[in-house]
């Protein structure tokens, strides 16, 4: 690190959806994010001292937060949920932002007429399974994605993890139907894909999380309490209140 | 040396959920083993043991409910999707297939680490624990019903507890009366796994009824009608429903989803039915539930059907068949809505509780005819079981060093 490094690292997402509406938020909470330009992945913010910004891809943050390398972060809970050790040292401090609201959710080819619920799919995997296949389920969210298929009596599956675009999968042929993050299911529709009842993984938003030990050395202890709580009293005193 | 083992150790903790037995630990824990395995071995038990790792999908498709969602699964080095067993009875069952055994008669008891993955929601649970238990296959009587709750009750009694709550309800109950709405196995299904939230209140039976619409379970009255008339029809659906099938399948074919929508299309409710199901259902619950002391009897007037009469009787039948015990102070609970998170269950199902709300749940089991079909028996075979959770019962109960003893 250099000086140049504040005591008290948050780090945030440098891509997707989330970076735009990160630093939004961050602005209207009066923690506006100063960036010298677009390809450094540090920043400060003016108004608090003592914080330096870390820009790291979302599917990093939570490791980042984990090795301590940042002390909070800013991304979906779905990712955070997908990446993070049970009793590893990130925690959630805020589970719902009020933005970035999306959902991880099954696509099913829209010409699977008899496909409407996630009760159907364990019946067409049994079908696959009856001549000798697997259903192939394209995901970037593995670990949230198996226990969900396996709770809803899913269990005959195999998972293509892919880091690329999911909603082609199908159409291509390397999978039989993905399991990939969706804000209104329009990408879906236009890739001849469709939602189905009782087929959400999970309902996420961006969150905020926490290294734990972190949160009680005594240099930044302070800086991080300001922090959240100038966030929590924007969420408070805002149309993101829930 | 002192330091190099403290700096080794401190970095490997047990995973969450899992622990160390201590020497003295460990000794209860087999006293309390071998003490029920005695009882069931008195009673005709076979000790048998079974793998830990099963096939996946063993556990998913016929266990089911929760336990599902609860699997340590994983894929092997050998490409197999695998699970640590969550519980016994499947293994058994299974066993029981390829041993080709005769029908009557096979009584087996085990003992052994189980997993069931937890989190937040169950802080305080183990995700390892030891189970104990025993299946008796062949039998499909009230004695072996009652037979196998007094031996779990007794199991328990083993360990100087000195009471304990029974919840016990009859699955096969709930579905008789929810099949003489017309309802089908799935929708039953579908009721029974929201019978809990049912009786909490915490959804009506119009949310639920409209659940079960979303889930495409349901069709209205109308769409009933077309259906008969018409949806059944390979023909109609080929051709009302061209536009939306002429889309990239996949490896699916077209007949494949032509036939399996027809046969899903011919296994739908109507919404009154089952309406009227879910809220006799609700009176029955209002009327049936609560508690079941030695000599009562409960009689549901003609509202409910002869069936479901019969079979509260028979359940009043299990309960005095179980009698009393000198050493342990039994209180007994009709509650329809315990599903112990597994699926399997046809008959009788209880919990043993060590207080009376059911949180500290020990152990419970019940009847479960339908699974040896379910795991490729060509035929239903009658069984019935229990497992104690030897980890739960043991924290649970101050006074062990006496345990075993007698």
């Amino acid at each position: 690190m250099t000086s140049e490094i504040a005591p008290m690292i948050v780090a945030i997402p440098s891509d997707g959806a989330l970076y735009e509406s990160t630093l939004k938020f961050l602005d209207s909470c009066g923690l506006k994010v100063s960036r010298k330009n677009s390809r450094r992945y540090t920043a400060k913010i003016p108004f608090m001292n003592g914080v330096s910004v870390l820009f790291q891809r979302g599917a990093d943050i939570t490791g980042k937060v984990e090795d301590a390398n940042a002390d909070l972060g800013i991304l979906g809970y779905d990712r955070f949920l997908e990446i993070r050790r049970e009793d590893g040292p990130a925690t959630s401090l805020i589970e719902n932002l009020g933005f970035g609201s999306c959902l991880l959710a099954i696509g099913v080819p829209d010409s699977w007429i008899d496909v409407s619920s996630v009760a159907d799919l364990a019946d067409v995997s049994g079908e696959f399974r009856g001549k000798g296949e697997t259903i192939r389920i394209a995901t970037k969210f593995p670990r949230l994605v198996e226990r969900f298929l396996l709770k809803n009596g899913v269990s005959h599956f195999s998972l293509v993890e892919s880091s690329g675009t999911l909603e082609v999968a199908p159409e291509m042929g390397f999978a039989d139907i993905i399991v990939d993050i969706t804000a209104t299911g329009t990408t879906m529709r236009e890739n001849h894909l469709k939602l189905i009842h009782g087929g959400t993984v999970i309902e996420s938003e961006a969150c905020l999380i926490g290294n734990t030990e972190s949160l009680l050395r005594p240099d930044i202890h302070s800086i991080i309490e300001d922090f959240v709580s100038t966030i929590k009293a924007y969420m408070g005193s805002s149309q993101y209140q829930k | 040396m002192n330091t190099l083992r403290a700096g080794t150790l401190l970095s490997f903790q047990p995973i969450l959920g899992m622990r160390d037995s201590s020497p003295l630990e460990l000794e209860t824990k087999n006293r309390v083993i071998d003490s029920v395995g005695k009882l069931l071995a008195e009673n005709g038990f076979e000790m048998a043991d079974y793998p830990i790792v099963e096939p996946t999908e063993l556990f998913v498709k016929k266990s089911g409910g929760d336990i599902g969602g609860r699997l340590y699964s994983f894929v092997d080095p050998g490409g197999n999707r695998v699970s640590l067993r969550p519980e016994f009875t499947s293994s058994v069952i299974r066993s029981f297939l390829l041993e080709g055994s005769p029908n009557a008669g096979v009584r087996r008891q085990y003992a052994g680490p189980v997993f069931r993955y937890s989190d937040g929601k169950y802080t305080n649970e183990l995700k390892q624990f030891t189970q104990i238990g025993c299946e008796l296959i062949g039998s499909d009587s009230l004695q072996s019903d009652a037979q196998i709750l007094s031996l779990a009750l007794q199991a328990v009694s083993l360990t100087d507890t000195p009471s304990v709550t029974v919840r016990m309800g009859n699955v096969g109950l709930i579905r008789s009366l929810l099949t003489g709405h017309g309802l089908n196995e799935t929708i039953c299904f579908f009721v029974l796994s929201n019978l809990a939230t049912l009786r909490a209140g915490a959804m009506s039976s119009g949310e639920i009824v409209k659940r079960a619409t979303d889930l495409g379970l349901v069709s209205d009255l109308q769409g009933q009608a077309n259906r008969n008339q018409q949806l059944s029809d390979k023909e109609y659906i080929e051709s009302h429903m061209s536009e939306n099938l002429s889309g990239n399948t996949g490896r699916r074919s077209r007949s494949d989803i032509i036939n399996r929508l027809v046969a899903k299309e011919n296994t739908k409710v109507d919404s009154k039915s089952l309406s009227k199901a879910i809220d006799q259902l609700t009176l029955f619950l209002q009327i049936a539930e609560g508690e079941l002391s030695l000599g009562s009897s409960l009689d549901l007037g003609t509202d409910f059907g002869k069936d479901v009469q019969e079979k509260i009787n028979e359940l009043i039948s299990i309960r005095e068949g179980v009698g009393d015990f000198a050493s342990l102070e039994v209180r007994y609970i009709l509650d329809f809505s315990t599903s112990r998170g597994l699926t399997y269950y046809s008959g009788l199902i209880f919990d043993i509780s060590l207080d009376v709300t059911g949180d500290t749940v020990v152990g419970g089991g019940g009847r479960y005819d339908g699974l040896v079909r379910m795991l490729g028996g060509s035929e239903d075979v009658p069984a019935v079981g229990f497992a104690i959770n030897v980890d739960s019962l043991l924290s649970s109960v101050t006074q062990s060093s006496s345990i075993g003893k007698r």
